[in-house]
């Protein structure tokens, strides 16, 4: 016999189970939901296999690439993709249940397994519609981390819901801690409650932080920082209220903890440290997503701020990871503080005989002409030297709205003001070139070094060649450094 | 791979539980509403029941009354639910049998005493249509509370004596609650076929209603639970109320061991509760609420529910639940109770054999009735109605319900 002990409610479980699959009504059911879950699954999948093989609809993200164009179709596709399965699953479970129905048959699991298709279709809807603009993998992410976990216990719970008394099995002590009995139902809302707030504020967070920086003109970067200060505001309140739930007697829990704290301090200074530094940083917003920083010497965008460590990807798209305390003990170059335009320059090297104004005229159209190149502030020429060998330096500086762009719109400009001097008839200053050789030692030279001289300096080809050749913002150097 | 695992563990779990589980016993679910500590004595029976029976292993749980009978309604909807379900208000058995939860019970399967032990009338009760669809287990009716030190009034006019002398009575008077007094005048208010038709003891009634009204000590109520209330606080000294609240009493007011009078000394009752007063008829009775077993519909345990509700309703038992001072009377009528030894579970007896059935064609079809009668009461009790016309009222206004409900 079994009553109230909570040690035995998987036996009260069993028991309650034995009950039911005695009973011919539940045996019946529950043929026919299995019939319709198979038959529903695999009608699903055969109807887009026929589909997809024929080249019929295809997926705007996932296992198909998106056409090309086709956005809100493709949207519209991966919704209906999603739906077919539950709607299936409804249609069929109607069909059953109608005749069951009909037959005088007992029908309340098809029901009930009609409502979890309803949940799983509307589920299904919200979450690609949610997770429609996210990165695929993202995408399935939070599907298998939050929504398929999420419907397995709806489903749990309703199957547990026939099996036993749910609020008593809530209510029942799983076992003691710190002096203070601990429920099922507490522990479940400690720690697959905290889960699943934690995965659905953080779906909603990048949700979020797409539509903004896709729909809007709000700079990303600010909301993004923001909503990871909510963010976290609400996984705190999230883990407040899933800890409060064990209702853990206060003095214990304090005397327990207060002893630990040194222990734990010593050990996770540094975690601690970095904890409270990004929590600064987020708070101050001294350092957001978007930004563009310069750690090392290498230019990056800073990805992700989380309270423990910065993640910075780089040009050459390598991600670094940095403990927040970093930035905030130490000093770092960010170029999107206050204001993300940067100046940058090029210097070129023209013969002397060239006009000086002619050249800088030249150098300002050029500058001009680029519509990356900012007017305001406005590109000007300086003329920084004059040497011997009849050489004038330039130097051209330019204003560029993103940093990210410098190198690409340096190798834009020396390209321009290479053809612009062409046209112009300005003389860049080419290197020349003296060489010795050695007779001893040109005896041991391979035989391409004992070649005549015309065969092994070869002027270059073309002016691609020779941009390629010089250092990437000074145009002409080549003779300095050579000469020298 | 994961899910794999995760279907493996809970395949294993429950095979380990399913191996543990003695698979030839028969299994009954039993839901109860007897909330602690009244479950006491049920869980009692049901335990020395299932001891009786090695083979039989019963799953008992309890279900707050508020929602009994719903939950059973809609487990059963999809073949689920308990065998038994103990504690079903008899005035909800029929949405139970409209909604095809209850199997009816055939007295043939029996194998104990047949149920023939049972009051008729508590049977009738749990009868639909003619078919049995329930077993009665206990019953509740109206009752007399009194203070310690209090000589119980026999008569109404003792209590209008007794409220000169400075003793109050907290009455409640609404259509059910005060039925009694109809009883107390020799009245009724169902016809012979049991149309409401209130009578000449209908009309003493109300006089007598009348004639308490002025004097400040009979506080004639329409609210049931402040009155109770004021008992339990020793703000009045008598109160009607139902024998429901023998339970609640005792454990805010101290232990009764008197029907006709506290007793002294150690363990000594702090009020006592009597048989209701009369007025030409010195034994009235007020309206019997009767509280039920039933079997769901899908049950393949049929005979062993059956044998189960037999066991709750056998003499033993039924002395049981009776001394069990929680105010529910025996249906079994070859129960006796020595008044000298148990009092109160005499009087609570002595007051159930007078009560009246309530028909229900009442409880079925004219459920606003009730808000009709509560209103002529109060209506009589403060003077805006003539004792003498109230009755005429009363059925004037079911007349028009019943030739509604008949369109």
């Amino acid at each position: 016999m079994t009553e109230d002990g909570q040690g035995d409610q998987l036996m009260v479980i069993v028991d309650r189970a034995l009950v039911f699959l005695g009973r011919t009504e539940v045996v019946e059911q529950l043929v026919a939901l299995a019939a319709v879950l198979v038959v529903s699954r695999f009608a699903s999948r055969a109807f887009w296999w026929v589909i997809d093989s024929r080249g019929g609809l295809r997926r705007s993200r996932g296992l198909t690439p998106r056409r090309a164009g086709s956005g809100i179709l493709s949207r519209l596709v991966d919704l209906i993709r999603a739906a077919s399965a539950p709607t299936i699953g409804i249609v069929l479970a109607t069909v059953v249940k109608r005749e069951m129905a009909a037959a005088g048959r007992v029908t309340g699991l098809l029901e009930e397994l009609i409502g979890v298709f309803v949940v799983l279709l509307v589920g299904e809807m919200v979450m690609t519609i949610l997770t429609g603009g996210l990165d695929p993998e993202e995408g399935r992410r939070h599907r298998r981390r939050f929504f398929k976990p999420l419907i397995a216990i709806i489903v749990g719970l309703m199957v547990l819901d026939h099996l036993a008394d749910v609020g008593r099995l809530a209510g029942a002590t799983a076992f003691e801690a710190f002096g203070s009995p601990l429920s099922v139902g507490a522990l479940f809302v400690a720690t697959l409650g905290i889960w699943f707030w934690t995965d659905a504020i953080n779906l909603m967070n990048t949700v979020v932080v797409d539509f903004v920086s896709k729909h809007t003109n709000f700079n990303d970067g600010s909301a993004e920082a923001t909503l990871l200060l909510v963010r976290y505001a609400l996984i705190l309140m999230g883990i407040t209220y899933g800890v409060g739930q064990l209702q853990l007697d206060p003095s214990t829990v304090a005397a327990i903890t207060g002893g630990l704290s040194v222990g734990v301090g010593f050990g996770m200074r540094e975690v601690l440290g970095n904890f409270i530094s990004g929590s600064f940083l987020l708070f101050e917003r001294s350092l957001r997503p978007g930004d563009i920083v310069e750690l090392d010497g290498q230019m990056g965008t800073v990805e992700r701020l989380t309270v423990r460590s910065t993640t910075v990807r780089t040009i050459d798209n390598e991600e670094i990871v940095v403990p927040n305390q970093r930035f905030f003990t130490g000093s770092f170059k960010t170029f999107t503080g206050t204001d993300e335009k940067v100046r940058f320059n090029v210097v070129v090297l023209a013969n002397c005989e060239n006009e000086v104004e002619r050249v800088r005229g030249v150098l300002h159209e050029v500058a001009s002409s680029h519509p990356e190149i900012l007017d305001e502030p406005r590109p000007d020429a300086w003329v920084e030297d004059r040497f011997g060998n009849n050489v004038v330096s330039y130097r051209l500086n330019m204003w560029s709205a993103s940093p990210l762009a410098i190198p690409r719109l340096r190798s834009d400009v020396v390209r321009l003001i290479w053809i612009a001097f062409h046209e112009a008839d300005i003389a860049l200053v080419f290197p020349d070139m003296e060489l010795h050789f050695n007779d001893s030692a040109g005896a041991h030279l391979p035989a391409a070094a004992a070649a005549p001289l015309s065969a092994v300096i070869s002027p270059p080809a073309s002016t691609g060649e020779v941009l390629a050749s010089l250092s990437p913002n000074v145009v002409g150097a080549t003779q300095k450094e050579m000469s020298s | 791979m994961r899910r794999l695992l995760a279907v493996s563990i809970v395949a294993a779990s429950f095979a380990v539980a399913l191996a543990s589980c003695e698979l030839t016993s028969q299994r009954i679910l039993v839901w109860h509403d007897w909330p602690d500590p009244e479950a006491q004595v049920l869980i009692e029976l049901l335990e020395e029941y299932s001891e009786l029976n090695p083979n039989l292993r019963l799953i008992i749980e309890y279900v707050p009354s508020s929602e009994l009978e719903s939950r059973f309604a809609a487990e059963v909807e999809s073949g689920f639910g308990p065998d038994v379900v103990v504690g079903v208000d008899a005035d909800r058995l029929a949405d139970l049998v409209a909604a095809d939860s209850v199997r009816p019970i055939t007295v043939d399967q029996s194998v104990g005493h047949g149920f023939d032990q049972l009051e008729v009338r508590a049977m009738q009760v749990m009868a639909i249509e003619g078919e049995q669809h329930g077993v009665p287990l206990a019953g509740f009716t109206d009752v007399l509370y009194f203070r310690e030190g209090i000589e119980p009034p026999e008569s109404l006019d003792s209590v209008i004596e007794l409220a000169e002398a400075g003793y109050s009575t907290g009455i409640p008077v609404d259509f059910v609650g005060a039925y009694w007094g109809v009883d107390a005048f020799d009245g009724t208010v169902f016809g012979a076929d049991d149309a409401l038709a209130p009578d000449e003891g209908f009309v003493g009634w109300m006089n007598w209603i009348l004639e308490a009204r002025p004097q400040p000590n009979v506080i004639l109520g329409g609210d049931y639970e402040t009155l109770r209330e004021s008992f339990a606080r020793g703000r009045i000294d008598l109160f009607v109320g139902s024998s429901r609240e023998l339970g609640k009493f005792r454990s805010e007011l101290g232990v009764s061991e008197a029907a006709s009078g506290p007793e002294s000394g150690e363990g000594a009752a702090t009020f006592g509760l009597t048989t209701l007063p009369g007025g030409t008829n010195l034994a009235p009775g007020g309206f019997l609420e009767i509280e039920g077993m039933v079997a769901n519909r899908h049950t393949d345990n049929m005979a062993e529910s059956l044998a189960l509700m037999e066991y709750l309703t056998n003499v033993p038992s039924q002395g049981r639940i009776a001394r069990s001072g929680l105010g529910r009377i025996p249906i079994n009528d070859s129960v006796a109770i020595d008044p000298t030894i148990s009092p109160v579970e005499a009087a609570l007896l002595r007051q159930q054999r007078r009560s009246v059935v309530l028909p229900r064609v009442f409880e079925e079809n004219l459920a606003g009735l009730t808000d009709l009668g509560d209103e002529i009461y109060l209506q009589v009790a403060r003077g805006l109605l003539e004792p003498a016309e109230a009755g005429a009222v009363l059925r004037a206004r079911y007349d028009s319900i019943a030739g509604e409900i008949d369109d």
